[in-house]
């Protein structure tokens, strides 16, 4: 190694030295913010993973219901059953070694490839996803404009207010799922190694 | 382990510049390390009924602050649900101290995810074995890192 290695090298030392004692000095935070926090916020995201769970639960009878009024198919009605359930579980395995418990004992390696392995699931979810929901889109259409006893202005309404929610939905959600794996990616590509 | 909320904030109080030193290599912005930080902290409660005093305290924080920056979910940064007001500023303080720990920053911003976790636990001069436990690599491998990464450092311009 070389004097202008070990020059930088003192140089980095100095500076982390600098940086530890402006921290030290500071507060940085309060007793009552980590009450706060260790209180609120660990009540709050498990009433949210409650709540999400009673959402997702009560979404499928609501779904049905819906379905039944509109007089649409038994078999679409369990296909979109059936879908609704896959991707609630596979979401729930896909996420679930990922967790508080595992960032407190695994090593930084071992939690960067977890999180590259949901990331990987999370992509093969989206190669799943797209071509089921190909196949639900136009099978929808195709119930509601079979549906007998239906106005046309009401069929018109309808077929436009789900084309206007898929489109929003679709192109919010693609970005949201682009933007993520393209985040993590940037993150944990070189730990793989 | 268990713990009263007064012994956790006793403990926080004691790592704090090690698990805001943390967050703040790994942030963008002020904002980023704060949301860090909070992160961090429900990692280390959640956690800390688990620790079996098998390595030093501050050992397992900066293993719960490393792995929490890795597994942040970035999406949230966008809508914070509790904006976190901390009593620190070392992204926009202008002086020469500041300046100095600004550019290590930006010069341990540079490199990759691991090899930043690597070069904060270097700094902290803990050993490599200390290191490996952390990083899950094995003692020779940190060296060999360790050598790439001051040839980078080296090479990189200010």
């Amino acid at each position: 190694m070389t004097n202008e290695s070990h020059i930088e090298l003192d140089e980095m030392q100095q500076q982390f030295q600098l940086l530890r004692e402006k921290l030290d000095q500071q507060e940085i935070v309060s007793d009552k913010l980590v009450s706060e926090i260790v209180r609120q916020k660990i009540s709050s995201l498990n009433r949210d993973a409650r709540i999400i769970g009673l959402v997702a639960l009560l979404g499928i009878p609501y779904t049905l219901f819906i379905f039944n009024t509109l007089h649409i198919s038994t078999v679409f009605c369990i296909f979109t059953t059936f879908f609704l359930i896959i991707a609630c579980v596979y979401n729930y395995l896909a996420h679930r070694k990922l967790s508080a418990d595992k960032v407190s004992r695994s090593t930084f390696c071992e939690v960067a490839k977890e999180t590259m392995r949901v990331r990987r699931l999370s992509r093969r979810w989206f190669r799943i996803g797209i071509p089921l929901l190909l196949v639900w889109i136009p099978w929808f259409v195709w119930e509601i404009c079979t549906q007998t006893g239906m106005s046309e202005e009401y069929r018109l309404g309808l077929l436009t207010g789900s084309a206007v929610g898929c489109v929003i939905g679709g192109v919010l959600g693609y970005l949201q799922y682009r933007k993520s794996i393209r985040l993590m990616d940037e993150i944990i590509s070189h730990t793989d190694e | 382990m268990n713990i009263t909320e007064r012994e956790f904030t006793q403990l926080v109080h004691e790592q704090k510049s090690t698990i805001y030193t943390v967050c703040y290599m790994f942030a963008r912005d002020k904002d980023e390390a704060a949301d860090l930080f909070q992160d961090v902290l429900i990692n280390l409660w959640k956690g800390i009924g688990k620790f079996r005093n098998d390595s030093e305290i501050s050992t397992w924080v900066y293993r719960v602050s490393l792995n929490t920056c890795i597994s942040a979910d970035r999406k949230k940064r966008k809508m914070p649900t509790t904006r976190l007001d901390m009593n620190i500023d070392l992204f926009d303080d202008d002086d020469t101290d500041s300046r100095q720990i600004q550019v290590l920053r930006q010069r341990i911003q540079r490199l990759q995810p691991l090899d930043r976790a690597i070069v904060l636990l270097w700094l902290e001069s803990l050993s490599y074995q200390e290191i490996a436990d952390i990083v899950g690599l094995t003692p020779k491998n940190i060296s060999v890192r360790l050598t790439r990464i001051r040839l980078q450092l080296k090479q990189m311009k200010d």
